[in-house]
């Protein structure tokens, strides 16, 4: 039996659609109409209108507020030497140190005391000034959180110094250990075991260094290697360690500008609050593609010699006043918000200038969130360091915070 | 199933998610560019059998030449390049729904009724354009991009009167709608400025009446049609926002139709709009190098060779056309194109296929392109 035939009539107009079918779908797979415009004859008229407008007196009700991290809280403690502009000596007292030795189950007493060696953790350096000392102090194993920097200067003159290492010139971030000799802590058991030890720095010129602290885990550390009388008579070598648990810096008084200013930085470290009003007709209609916020500093920026600050700024995710909960620390908006801010050189007169447009297009999206800033230097760096930015307030006579917006007022059309 | 719920429900099938036909350079000011309400026969046919054709929009007495339910639609793609001055741009492809037409008659009267959709206006195109800005009295170099994906549609629902067998009336109310999102942007390059991006959406409405005879000698070796249009304006809505209204052409449409032997048919179709009633507003709200709009004129002719017997015509056409928008002057087309169909399912389907070969110039410009059609008719 054959197999019923197709006609050719048939077939002929199946392939033909088939094929047709074929190059469309072929086709029709890309779709392509990117194109360079030729303007003006051949572009389409799209009025992308961006406009800037400078704000002289969008800032009002700003203030300074200080006290938000001291130095004892401070993730490094930044030393500088007697030539700096302000000098600043770190301290570091030490767990108590015990008076014998248990060697098996038996307590032995210590016969003598070989050396000393203290790990210092260096944690930034200026790396431009070469020949950086670290000099160890001795000094009393009482300071506490009342020790003013005048109490110890007599205990950071070159007589109390009890060790010292020269650090290599391309070395910014290393372990120090620094040997002291036996008699480092002579008064060690007048004051009951306890020990402190002061760092200062020395360089070729004014310099500073930041050392670890407790706070920023990376603590200093001392270790003392004695000889133990064993039960037998024979002497035995130990070492114990202990681990700081008091350490700050200790800085000079220096002479800060007077006035109504806003201020950041410094310890304590301060904070300013600047609260914005930004023209409803741009913040409601139109779209913010750049948003600076200059502040005009009324005196050179205090600091270590040749150190940097980052200054930043945060919104705030309610306006508490110096106690705003900062979106930064869990103010619960999303991260769109929190802004990278600016690095200053210590000693700069430049003025600092702040990008705020992801803040700005935040508060374009949502109105109920405060148009506050809260001004600070980077968070790790509050407490740690003694870098003070000096600015002028809505209220300093041709120094005041000024607002730059960049938007494209809304989007107009050929024939709109 | 009933015979006009299966057409219905094709019909409804076959409605396309964009009824916008192929765009051009010519396309990128102005409402867009103008689309063709025509069958891929009459595009095979260079639009000359466009006053004749039921399955076309052109002239609603032609409705009246549905004897039964029928649906048709059309599904085309666009190759094309341009250059103007120094820029060449190759690879532009698009692919388009430009027509659908449903159309029957009305339980054994002289009346018939149709439906279609087609597209008025294209207005799809993506540019992006390199250039300098001034921020703070900076220059900054900018990347605009400006896209609008869409079109206008046109809407006919018309009535056909067989007077007599050889005289036909007809007329046709539009609804003229659609929309095109429009994305603007622009990227400041080297420059720590954000991105502006904004996505909009441009709707369209208006409406329009047509009216259309045709007449034919009793054997209908002759055929000559004559159709006219008015619409009213195009109102533009930016974000439901009335934005402006554009007045729209009024039309009139004549043709003429031989058979000159038994398997040779030739037509021809003109028509003339009156697009600069447009200018005016078009131009309202620029401060410079404001688009016009001219007056146009269609004129289509084609020849086809078939008889009953034969399973795969051939259509030979050429299409001359003036378009409406420039800044400078008046751009024009130029199409010569070709086809065939063919019937199939015991006669109850149609499948049509069409090459057209596109040739615009004018204000400077040159684009070429190929459009390629295939259309299907169904008859339950």
């Amino acid at each position: 039996m054959r197999a019923p035939t197709i006609s050719r009539d048939i077939f002929a107009t199946r392939a033909i659609v088939a094929s047709a079918c074929a190059l469309f779908v072929a086709l029709a797979c890309e779709e392509s109409i990117t194109a360079p415009g030729v303007c003006p004859d051949f572009c389409p008229e799209a009025f992308i209108e961006v406009l800037d407008t400078t704000l002289t007196s969008s800032v009002e009700r700003d203030s300074a507020f200080s006290g938000y991290a001291h130095a004892v809280d401070g993730f490094r403690m930044q030393v500088t030497g007697r030539d700096a502009d302000i000098e600043s000596r770190g301290i570091v007292r030490f767990l108590t140190l015990p008076d014998s030795i248990l060697i098996g189950s038996a307590t032995r007493p210590i016969v003598s005391v070989d050396s000393y060696t203290v790990r210092v953790e260096l944690r930034r350096r200026n790396l431009a000034t070469p020949g950086l000392e670290v000099l160890v102090h001795r000094i009393p194993g009482s300071i506490d959180t009342n020790t003013t920097f005048d109490d110890l200067t007599p205990y950071f003159e070159d007589s109390t110094i009890i060790g010292r290492i020269t650090v290599d010139d391309t070395v910014a971030l290393d372990s120090l250990f620094i040997t002291l000799p036996p008699n480092a802590f002579p008064n060690l058991e007048t004051d009951n075991f306890v020990t402190g030890i002061g760092l200062s720095v020395r360089g070729s010129t004014p310099t500073f260094a930041s050392f670890g602290t407790t706070e920023g885990g990376f603590a200093t550390v001392l270790t003392r290697y004695v000889q133990v009388d064993s039960a037998n008579g024979e002497l035995i070598a130990h070492s114990d360690v202990r681990g700081a648990d008091f350490d700050t810096f200790l800085r000079e008084e220096a002479v800060v500008p007077a006035g109504d200013i806003l201020v950041v930085g410094g310890t304590p470290a301060s904070r300013s609050l600047l609260r914005l009003s930004i023209p409803p007709a741009i913040l409601d209609s139109s779209e913010i593609v750049g948003a600076m916020l200059y502040l005009v500093p009324i005196a050179p920026s205090l600091g270590a010699p040749g150190d940097s600050f980052r200054v930043q700024v945060d919104a705030l995710s309610a306006d508490f006043g110096p106690k705003s909960p900062l979106v930064a620390s869990g103010g619960g908006l999303d991260s769109a918000s929190l802004l990278p801010g600016v690095l200053v050189a210590v000693g700069s007169m430049d003025t600092v200038a702040l990008d705020i447009t992801d803040l700005m297009r935040v508060w374009q999206a949502d109105s109920s969130r405060p148009q506050s800033v809260m001004i600070r230097i980077t968070p790790a760096d509050e407490g740690a360091i003694l870098a003070q930015l000096f600015v002028g307030s809505s209220r300093s006579p041709g120094a005041t915070p000024l607002l730059t917006i960049t938007y494209v007022p809304p989007f107009r059309f050929e024939g709109e | 199933m009933t015979k006009l719920s299966a057409v219905v429900c094709a019909f409804v099938l076959c409605l396309p998610s964009s009824v916008t036909a192929q765009n051009s350079v010519y396309g990128i000011r102005g409402l867009g560019f103008p689309g063709q309400p025509i069958s891929v026969r009459s595009r095979a046919l260079g639009g000359g059998w466009a006053m004749f054709d039921n399955f076309s929009s052109v002239n609603p007495a032609t409705t009246a030449s549905f004897a039964s339910l029928s649906v048709s639609a059309m599904y085309g793609t666009t190759v094309r390049n341009y250059s103007i001055d120094t820029t060449s741009v190759a690879g532009l492809v698009e692919t388009r729904f430009p027509h659908t037409m449903l159309g029957g008659n009305i339980g054994g009267t002289p009346f018939s009724f149709a439906a279609s959709l087609s597209t008025y206006a294209e207005r799809s195109f993506d540019v992006t354009t390199v250039g300098t800005g001034m921020v703070q009295g900076n220059p900054v170099q900018v990347e605009d991009r400006v896209a609008s994906d869409g079109g206008i549609v046109d809407l006919r629902g018309s009535v056909g009167w067989r007077v007599k067998s050889n005289f036909l009336l007809g007329a046709g109310f539009h609804v003229i709608n659609g929309s095109s999102r429009i994305t603007a942007s622009r990227d400041f390059i080297d420059s720590q400025l954000r991105t502006f991006n904004v996505d909009t959406d441009l709707s369209f409405e208006g409406i329009g009446l047509s009216a259309g005879v045709l007449w034919r000698t009793s054997n209908s070796r002759i055929q000559l049609s004559l159709a006219g249009r008015w619409d009213d304006n195009l109102e533009s809505s930016l974000e439901s926002e009335t934005t402006t209204d554009v007045d729209l052409p009024a039309s009139v449409s004549g043709g003429v139709s031989f058979r000159l032997t038994n398997r040779v048919r030739w037509s021809t179709s003109g028509t003339w709009r009156k697009w600069s009633v447009a200018s005016a507003e078009l131009a309202a709200g620029l401060v410079a190098n404001p688009v016009r709009a001219f007056d146009t004129w269609q004129v289509g002719t084609g020849i086809e060779l078939a008889d009953l017997e034969t399973r795969f015509p051939l259509r030979l056409g050429a299409r001359y056309s003036t378009l409406p928008f420039g800044v400078s002057e008046q751009p024009n087309e130029f199409v010569i194109s070709a086809g065939t169909g063919s019937r199939f399912a015991a006669g109850r389907a149609q499948i049509d296929l069409a090459v057209e070969r596109l040739m615009r110039q004018g204000a400077g410009a040159t684009e070429r392109g190929w459009h390629f059609t295939v259309g299907i008719t169904v008859t339950p």
